[in-house]
C-alpha cells in the first residue's frame, strides 16, 4: 500500500471505504534516450469512479499522456519504462499483466476504451472504417460477423454518422477531421468499457466541431454509465465537463479536488497562475493578463525541490530547503495542493502585489493604413490527364476590410475560413487575387517587384508555428538582423549590432543570447526571436497570423502582452488573425468573423462579444467554453449541426445556409449583403435584414 | 539555459562525433575507409613493389615471403596492385559522385524552388535516365567519352545525376512553402539568396548521407565496368579487372581473385556503415528512405 | 484511379520519348564519323555513300530523328555490323532469356526480402534480427560478378554439381533449364534481397510507431494481428517502389551474369555491341530495355494504387 507522506492515515482509511473503478498508485515513467534518463511522470495517484468524469490537466510535456498511456500499458518499451506503481481496475492489477498478453487484451477496448488526438493518423489509412470498427466488438462482445455489422451500423448512427451502412465500407480519408474523431468515439465505446480515456480528443478540432464531439462523449458516456477520464490542457472544457480535476506539472500531481472548489479556490501556485494567464469569454478587456514566469527549459531533473520553483512568484526560502511538497489537504473537502504555502498565504501574497494590471488602450488614429477592396483569392482545381483548369476554388470571396492606424484589427473564423489566405494576400506571398490591397495609399498588387520588395519593410508578419518559421542553421542574431541587412538599414558594423542589441531588449531577450542557434531556444523565446525580427525594419503593420496558438497556455499569455506593451511603444498596427475568440476578444479593437470565406460580422470588439447579431457569430461564441464551472453550468449551450464543409461544396446563397438553424428559402439562393446595424456592426444575414428577431445566446 | 561559452563550434564536432561513433559498427565502418584511404594516399610509399613490373618467370606465382599474395599472370605482385587498386577504386569513386552531387544539386534546387514547367521538364529527363538500368547507361555514356579514367569518373557521375536531382527537389519542395521561407519573402529577400541562404544549407544533411552512401555504390559500379573489360585501361590496377584476371584460376590459385573481390567488400562496406552512421545523427527521418 | 493511371502512362511516354531522343543521339555524339559508328570501319566509298543518303545525313537532324522513329515504329532497328544480321532479330530472341532471369530473381528477391525483413523487425533487438540485418549489410556490398565466380568456380569448376554455362528455356527442357538457371538467378536475387530486406525492415519499424497502431493496439488486438492486419499492408507501399527500382538493378546485373554463364541475353548482347562498337544495336539494346523497364515500372506503380486506398479513391 503506497502511503503519501504526512497524510498516510486519512489516506489510507479513504481507500478502504470506497471501492474506484480505477485506482492508479505511485506511478512513475521514464524514457531513455541517448542515455539521458528523462522522468515523464513522477509517483503520481489517482482515481476514478463508476460513471464520473475527470480531467487531468496539464501543459505538454506535464505527463499526462504518458500516464494514460502507461495504465494501457502502451507505451513503446524501449524507450520507455514503467519503473513503479500499481494500476487496479476493479480488483484486477493491471500492472502485473504481460502487455500482450490476453488479460491485457481483454483490458483494451473491453474494458477501457481509448481516444486518442489526432484523428488524422489514429486510423488505419488502408483498411476501411468497417473492418477497424468490427475488430473491438468481435474481441469484446462475442459477437458473430453478421450481429457485429449490424452493431457497428449502430454504433456509427449513434455517434452521429449519416448513412452508416454505406459509409461502413469507406476509408478514413474520406471522412473529415471531426467524422473520423466520432469513429474513434464509435471505437472506443464498441467494447462496452467500463471507462474512456480521451487524450486531448478534440485538440485537433474546430470550435464548433469540439463543442460536437464533447457533447457526444459525454451524452454516450452518461447513457451507459461510463466513467470518462479526459485529458486536456483547455481549461474551459475541463470548466464545462469535468467533476473532479486533476492538475499534472513536470510529472506530478500538483492540485486535485472537486472542478468548482479548484475554480473557486485555486491553491497551488500553478493553477492560479494559469488561471490568471488566460484570457476568458467574459473578461473585461482592460484586465492584464498575468503570465507565469518561463524559465529557459522546464526541468524534471531536480529530485529534491518543487518543480514548479523556478517559475513560482510566491516562492519562499522554505521551498529551496525543504524538497518536494506532497499533496496537502485543503479547507475543501477532498481538495489536495502539493505546496508549502496555504492558499491564506498565497491569497494575502497576491493582495500586497498588486501590479499595474489594467491596460490603457490608447485610441486608435481615423485614418486608414490599410484597405482591402472586394479581395477574392482562387485556387484553381486542375484535373484530367493534361492537368486542364476544371475550375476554380474561392478560398477569399469579396471581402471588404478597413483597417485604422494604431489598432488591432481581429480576423476570427474556424479552418478553411480564408484568414490566413487574406494573410498570405496583404503580404504579397499569393500574388493572383481579385480586388484592391491599399497599404498606405500604395496599391500593393499593383507594385513592381523591386518596389514591392523595398515596400516590404513597412509591413511585417508574425507566424504561427514558432518552430518552423525560424531558419533550424542560422543564429538568433542572424535571423533578426536579417531585414536590416537585405534593405541595407544601417551603415556600420557598430550600428548593425547596436541595433541588434536594441531588438532583443525590446521583445525581452537578453542581447548575449544572440549567438546561439534557433533550436536552443524555447517555444516563447522563439516566438520573441519571429517579433524581433518583424520589429527589426520599423513597420507600420505587423500581420500576426495566430501568433499564439502553437503555444503552452502559460506561455500565450507573455506574448500577447508582449505585443500589447510594443503596440503602446512604437505605435503599431496589428491584423490579428486567430480562432480563439478569448484571444481576440482580449486583444482587438475590432473583430471581423469570417466563415467559409466570406465575411458574415463585423463589429467593435465590445459590441460584437456583448451583441453578436449573426447565427454563425452567435453559435461560435456559445462553443467557447469558459473556464468557470459556475458560469458554465447555467450557460445555454447552442451547439449547430454538422461541420465546416469544404470549400468545394461551398452552398449557392448564404455560406452558412446548411447549418444555420433559422435558414429561409432566400439564404439558399441569394448571397447576403453585408448591412450597417448601427454602431459600426456590419452583418450579412437576411433573417436579421427581415427584420425577425430570433433567440440570442 | 547555460551558457555554452564562446567555443560552440568545437564542442559541437565533438558531439557530433560521439553520437556517431556512439554505435560500435560505425567505428569498424570509419577504421575500414580510413585504412583503404590511407592505403590510397601513401600507395608509392607503402607498396612493396612497382604495381607495373612484369616478371614472366613469376606468372600465376603462389604466394611467398617476397610476394605475400603471390604474382598476376604478367608476374606482376598481386600485393601491391591491390594496393594501388584502392586508388583507382576511391578516386574513382570520389570524383565521380563529386560530379554527380554538384549537377544534382544544382538541378534539384532549380527543379523544386521554380517547380512548374521547369520542375517537370528536369524530372522527366531524370526518370528516363532513371529508366536506363546503370550499366547500360554508363555504356551507351562510355560509346561517348571513350575509356580511361576521366571518362569513367564523368559516365558514372553522370549515371548517379538522378539520384541527388530527385532527393535534392523532394527536400526543396517540402520547406519551400515553410514558414522560415515565407518570412524570408515577407523581410523582401531575393530569390538568389533565398535558394543559396536559406533552403540549400537545410537540404545538405541527407545529401551528405547520400555522398557517403554513393561512394560505396560507385566503386561497385567501377569494378563491374573495369571487370566486364570496360573500366580503366590495361596496365592501370582496378580490382574489378583483377578479379576479371584471376577467376579462371580461382581453383588453383584463389587468393588472385579473392583478394580482391574482399576488399571491393570491405571498402563498399565501410562506406555503407559509415553513411548508415551518419544517416542516423544527421536525420533519423531518412531510415529506409535512403 | 483511372486518373492515377492515365497521368502515369503520359509519364512514362514522355519518359521513353526522352530515352529515344538520346539513344538516337548517341550515334552523333560519339566521336568519329556516324556511318563508320553504323556500319563499321571497312567499308567502300561507295557503300559509304549509299549509307550516307540512306542515313539522311543530307537532311536535317529532326528530320532524321522523325525517320528513325518511324522506322523504329516499323520495327527496323537497323542492321548489326557484327552480327551481320537485322537488330530486331538479334533482340527478339535475346530479350526473352534476360527478361525470364529478371523476372524469376524479382519474385525471388522481393518475396524473401519482405519476408526476412518483417522477422527482423518483429524480432526487434533479438540475435534472428542481427543475423539477418548482418546478411544483409553483406548482401548489399557483395559485387554481384565476384559471387557470380565464385558460384561458378565452386559449385560448377570444383563440385561439378552444376553446369557452368548456357540457358535452356523451362519449356524446352525443365531439369536442364532449374540446373542452369539456379547460380544466375541467385547472383542475381542477392543484392535486390539484401536492399528489399534492409528496406522493409525499416519501413516495418517505422510503420508500428504510428498512431493507427497504437489504436489498433489500444482496441485489444492481438499481437499478431496487429502485425498482419494493420502494420504489414502500409509497411509494403515503399517496398513497391523499391522493387520498380529492382528491375533497373537486375537488368544492370544481368551484364555480368550473362558474360560470365555465357548465356545469350540482351546484357552480354549489349556488352559485346560496345566493345564492338556496333552502335546500331547498341541504341536497340539500351532502347528497348528502358521501355521494358518503364512498362514494369508502370505496373509496379498501378499497384501501388491498388495497395494504397488514398490513392485508389480521390
Amino acid at each position: 500500500m503506497y502511503l503519501i507522506r504526512g497524510y498516510a492515515v486519512p489516506y489510507e482509511m479513504r481507500m478502504k471505504e470506497i471501492k474506484h473503478l480505477l485506482q492508479i498508485n505511485n506511478l512513475s515513467v521514464s524514457f531513455r534516450n541517448d542515455d539521458i534518463v528523462t522522468k515523464a511522470v513522477n509517483g503520481i495517484s489517482y482515481y476514478i469512479d463508476q460513471g464520473e468524469i475527470v480531467s487531468v490537466v496539464g501543459e505538454s510535456g506535464s505527463g499526462k499522456s504518458v500516464s494514460q498511456l502507461a495504465v494501457l500499458q502502451l507505451i513503446p518499451t524501449p524507450p520507455g519504462s514503467i519503473d513503479s506503481g500499481s494500476v487496479t481496475l476493479e480488483e484486477e492489477k493491471l500492472h502485473t499483466l504481460k502487455p500482450t498478453g490476453p488479460e491485457m487484451r481483454k483490458i483494451r477496448g473491453g474494458k477501457i476504451g481509448m481516444i486518442f488526438q489526432e484523428p488524422m493518423t489514429s486510423l488505419n489509412p488502408v483498411k476501411t472504417v468497417g473492418s477497424q470498427l468490427l475488430e473491438p466488438i468481435i474481441i469484446h462482445t462475442g459477437l458473430n460477423e453478421k450481429e457485429a455489422k449490424k452493431q457497428a451500423v449502430s454504433l456509427l448512427s449513434q455517434v452521429g454518422i449519416p448513412d452508416a451502412e454505406k459509409r461502413l465500407g469507406e476509408y478514413p480519408h474520406q471522412f473529415s477531421g471531426g467524422m473520423r474523431q466520432r469513429i474513434m468515439v464509435a471505437i472506443a465505446v464498441a467494447g462496452n468499457p467500463k471507462l474512456i480515456i480521451a487524450d486531448e480528443p478534440t485538440t485537433a478540432l474546430d470550435v464548433t466541431t469540439q463543442a460536437q464531439i464533447l457533447e457526444l462523449l459525454k451524452s454516450i458516456t452518461m447513457r451507459h454509465g461510463t466513467a470518462l477520464l479526459l485529458v486536456t490542457h483547455n481549461l474551459g472544457i475541463v470548466a464545462r465537463y469535468a467533476q473532479r480535476i486533476y492538475v499534472m506539472y513536470a510529472g506530478r500531481i500538483v492540485e486535485s479536488g472537486r472542478s468548482q472548489d479548484i475554480f473557486a479556490h485555486p491553491s497551488h501556485p500553478y493553477t492560479r497562475g494559469l488561471l490568471n494567464a488566460i484570457p476568458r469569454l467574459d473578461d473585461s478587456k482592460e484586465r492584464k493578463l498575468q503570465p507565469i514566469d518561463a524559465p529557459d527549459k522546464i526541468s524534471t531533473h531536480d529530485e529534491e525541490r518543487c518543480p514548479f520553483l523556478p517559475r513560482c512568484k510566491y516562492r519562499c526560502d522554505m521551498c529551496s530547503h525543504q524538497g518536494i511538497p506532497d499533496l496537502t489537504a485543503t479547507a475543501e473537502d477532498g481538495h489536495f495542493a502539493a505546496c508549502y504555502l496555504s492558499r491564506e498565504v498565497l491569497d494575502n501574497l497576491d493582495k500586497n502585489n498588486c501590479e499595474a494590471n489594467r491596460i490603457d488602450r490608447r485610441k486608435p488614429f481615423t485614418d486608414h493604413i490599410l484597405e482591402i477592396e472586394n479581395l477574392s483569392v482562387h485556387f484553381p482545381i486542375k484535373r484530367g490527364i493534361l492537368r486542364m483548369n476544371a475550375g476554380k476554388l474561392t478560398a477569399v470571396d469579396q471581402v471588404s476590410i478597413k483597417i485604422k492606424r494604431g489598432e488591432t484589427y481581429g480576423l476570427v473564423g474556424e479552418s478553411g475560413c480564408g484568414k490566413t489566405t487574406i494573410a498570405t494576400s496583404i503580404m504579397r506571398l499569393i500574388t493572383d487575387n481579385e480586388g484592391e490591397i491599399i497599404f498606405n495609399n500604395l496599391h500593393l498588387n499593383r507594385l513592381k517587384a523591386s518596389e514591392l520588395r523595398r515596400q516590404r519593410r513597412k509591413i511585417q508578419m508574425i507566424f504561427q508555428d514558432p518552430y518552423s518559421s525560424l531558419n533550424p542553421r542560422k543564429s538568433a542574431g542572424t535571423l533578426v538582423g536579417e531585414p536590416l541587412k537585405i534593405h541595407k538599414l544601417v551603415s556600420t558594423r557598430t550600428a548593425y549590432e547596436s541595433r541588434l542589441d536594441e531588438l532583443f531588449t525590446l521583445v525581452g531577450l537578453s542581447p548575449s543570447l544572440k549567438t546561439r542557434v534557433a533550436h536552443e531556444f524555447s517555444g516563447g523565446q522563439r516566438q520573441r526571436l519571429g517579433i524581433a525580427r518583424a520589429l527589426a525594419s520599423n513597420p507600420d503593420l505587423i500581420v500576426c497570423d495566430e501568433p499564439i496558438s502553437a503555444l503552452d497556455v502559460s506561455i500565450q499569455a507573455q506574448i500577447i502582452n508582449l505585443l500589447e506593451d510594443l503596440q503602446q511603444e512604437l505605435g503599431l498596427t496589428y491584423l490579428f488573425i486567430a480562432h480563439d475568440l478569448s484571444v481576440v476578444k482580449h486583444i482587438s479593437d475590432t473583430i471581423t468573423v469570417m466563415y467559409l470565406g466570406k465575411i458574415v460580422e463585423t463589429a467593435p470588439c465590445d459590441e460584437l462579444y456583448g451583441n453578436p447579431l449573426h447565427p454563425y457569430t452567435q453559435a461560435l461564441l456559445a462553443a467557447v467554453p469558459i473556464p468557470d464551472p459556475m458560469i458554465e453550468q447555467t450557460r445555454e449551450k447552442i451547439i449547430i449541426s454538422g461541420e465546416v464543409i469544404s470549400l468545394m461544396n461551398r452552398p449557392a446563397g448564404c455560406c452558412f445556409s446548411d447549418r444555420c438553424p433559422y435558414t429561409m428559402d432566400i439564404c439558399r439562393e441569394q448571397v447576403p449583403p453585408g448591412k450597417n446595424y448601427g454602431k459600426d456592426h456590419e452583418v450579412a444575414c437576411f433573417k436579421l435584414s427581415q427584420g425577425m428577431n430570433y433567440p440570442q445566446a | 539555459m547555460k551558457s555554452s561559452g564562446t567555443k560552440p563550434s568545437t564542442s559541437k564536432i565533438r558531439k557530433f562525433f560521439k553520437r556517431l561513433f556512439a554505435r560500435k559498427i560505425v567505428i569498424f565502418g570509419a577504421v575500414l575507409v580510413v585504412v583503404f584511404v590511407l592505403a590510397a594516399l601513401l600507395a608509392p610509399y607503402i607498396s612493396p613493389h612497382d604495381p607495373y613490373k612484369q616478371n614472366l618467370k613469376l606468372s600465376f606465382a603462389k604466394p611467398s615471403a617476397q610476394h605475400v599474395l603471390g604474382n598476376d599472370e604478367l608476374g606482376r605482385d598481386i600485393f601491391s596492385r591491390i594496393i594501388y587498386g584502392a586508388r583507382t577504386s576511391l578516386a574513382i569513386g570520389f570524383v565521380a559522385v563529386m560530379i554527380a552531387a554538384g549537377c544534382g544539386i544544382l538541378l534539384g534546387l532549380v527543379a523544386g524552388y521554380l517547380g512548374g514547367m521547369v520542375n517537370s521538364v528536369i524530372s522527366r529527363v531524370m526518370d528516363a535516365l532513371m529508366s536506363i538500368p546503370a550499366i547500360m547507361l554508363s555504356l551507351g555514356l562510355g560509346i561517348i567519352f571513350g575509356a580511361g579514367m576521366t571518362s569513367l569518373m564523368i559516365i558514372l557521375g553522370l549515371a548517379t545525376v538522378p539520384t541527388y536531382t530527385r532527393l535534392m527537389s523532394a527536400q526543396v519542395l517540402a520547406i519551400r512553402n515553410s514558414d522560415f521561407i515565407n518570412a524570408e519573402r515577407v523581410l523582401g529577400a531575393s530569390n538568389i539568396r533565398i535558394m543559396f541562404s536559406h533552403i540549400l544549407p537545410n537540404c545538405l544533411s541527407p545529401i551528405i548521407v547520400l555522398f557517403t552512401m554513393n561512394i560505396g555504390g560507385t566503386i561497385l559500379a567501377e569494378a563491374s565496368l573495369s571487370f566486364l573489360g570496360l573500366g580503366v585501361k590495361a596496365p592501370m590496377a582496378s580490382w574489378g579487372a583483377m578479379v576479371n584476371e584471376g577467376y579462371s584460376r580461382l581453383i588453383t590459385n584463389p587468393v588472385f581473385a579473392l583478394a580482391p573481390g574482399i576488399c571491393i567488400m570491405l571498402l563498399v562496406l565501410g562506406f555503407n556503415i559509415l553513411g548508415d552512421g551518419l544517416r542516423d545523427v544527421l536525420d533519423p527521418r531518412l531510415r529506409g528512405s535512403i | 484511379m483511372a486518373y492515377f493511371i492515365a497521368k502515369r502512362l503520359m509519364q512514362s511516354v514522355v519518359v521513353i520519348f526522352i530515352v529515344s531522343l538520346f539513344t538516337f543521339l548517341l550515334a552523333y555524339l560519339m566521336p568519329g564519323d556516324p556511318v563508320y559508328a553504323m556500319l563499321g570501319g571497312d567499308i567502300t566509298q561507295e557503300q559509304y555513300d549509299m549509307a550516307y543518303k540512306e542515313m539522311n545525313l543530307d537532311k536535317p537532324i529532326y528530320l532524321r530523328y522523325v525517320n528513325w522513329c518511324a522506322d523504329l515504329i516499323k520495327g527496323d532497328f537497323g542492321k548489326s555490323y557484327k552480327y551481320r544480321m537485322p537488330v530486331i532479330d538479334l533482340i527478339k530472341t535475346r530479350l526473352p532469356v534476360t527478361m525470364y532471369l529478371g523476372g524469376l530473381s524479382i519474385i525471388i528477391s522481393t518475396a524473401v526480402g519482405i519476408l526476412f525483413g518483417i522477422l527482423a523487425a518483429t524480432k526487434r533487438g533479438k540475435i534472428l534480427d542481427t543475423v539477418i540485418t548482418f546478411l544483409a549489410n553483406l548482401g548489399a556490398v557483395m559485387p554481384l560478378f565476384w559471387l557470380a565466380v565464385l558460384g561458378m568456380s565452386l559449385f560448377a569448376m570444383h563440385l561439378k554439381w552444376l553446369p557452368s554455362y548456357g540457358f535452356t528455356f523451362p519449356t524446352e527442357d525443365f531439369v536442364k533449364s532449374v540446373r542452369q538457371t539456379i547460380l544466375p538467378v541467385i547472383a542475381l536475387s542477392v543484392g535486390a534481397i539484401a536492399s528489399t530486406t534492409r528496406q522493409m525492415r525499416s519501413s516495418m519499424l517505422e510503420v508500428i510507431q504510428q498512431d493507427y497502431i497504437r489504436t489498433a493496439r489500444a482496441k485489444g488486438l492481438k499481437e499478431s494481428r496487429v502485425i498482419s492486419k494493420h502494420a504489414l499492408k502500409n509497411a509494403l507501399i515503399p517496398i513497391v517502389t523499391l522493387t520498380g527500382m529492382s528491375f533497373r538493378n537486375v537488368v544492370s546485373g544481368s551484364a555480368s551474369i550473362e558474360i560470365i554463364f555465357s548465356i545469350a541475353g540482351t546484357g552480354q548482347l549489349l556488352v559485346t555491341s560496345v566493345l564492338s562498337k556496333d552502335v546500331a544495336t547498341t541504341q536497340a539494346c539500351i532502347l528497348i530495355v528502358a521501355i521494358v523497364v518503364s512498362i514494369a515500372n508502370l505496373i509496379v506503380d498501378i499497384s501501388y494504387g491498388y495497395l494504397d486506398p488514398r490513392i485508389r479513391i480521390q
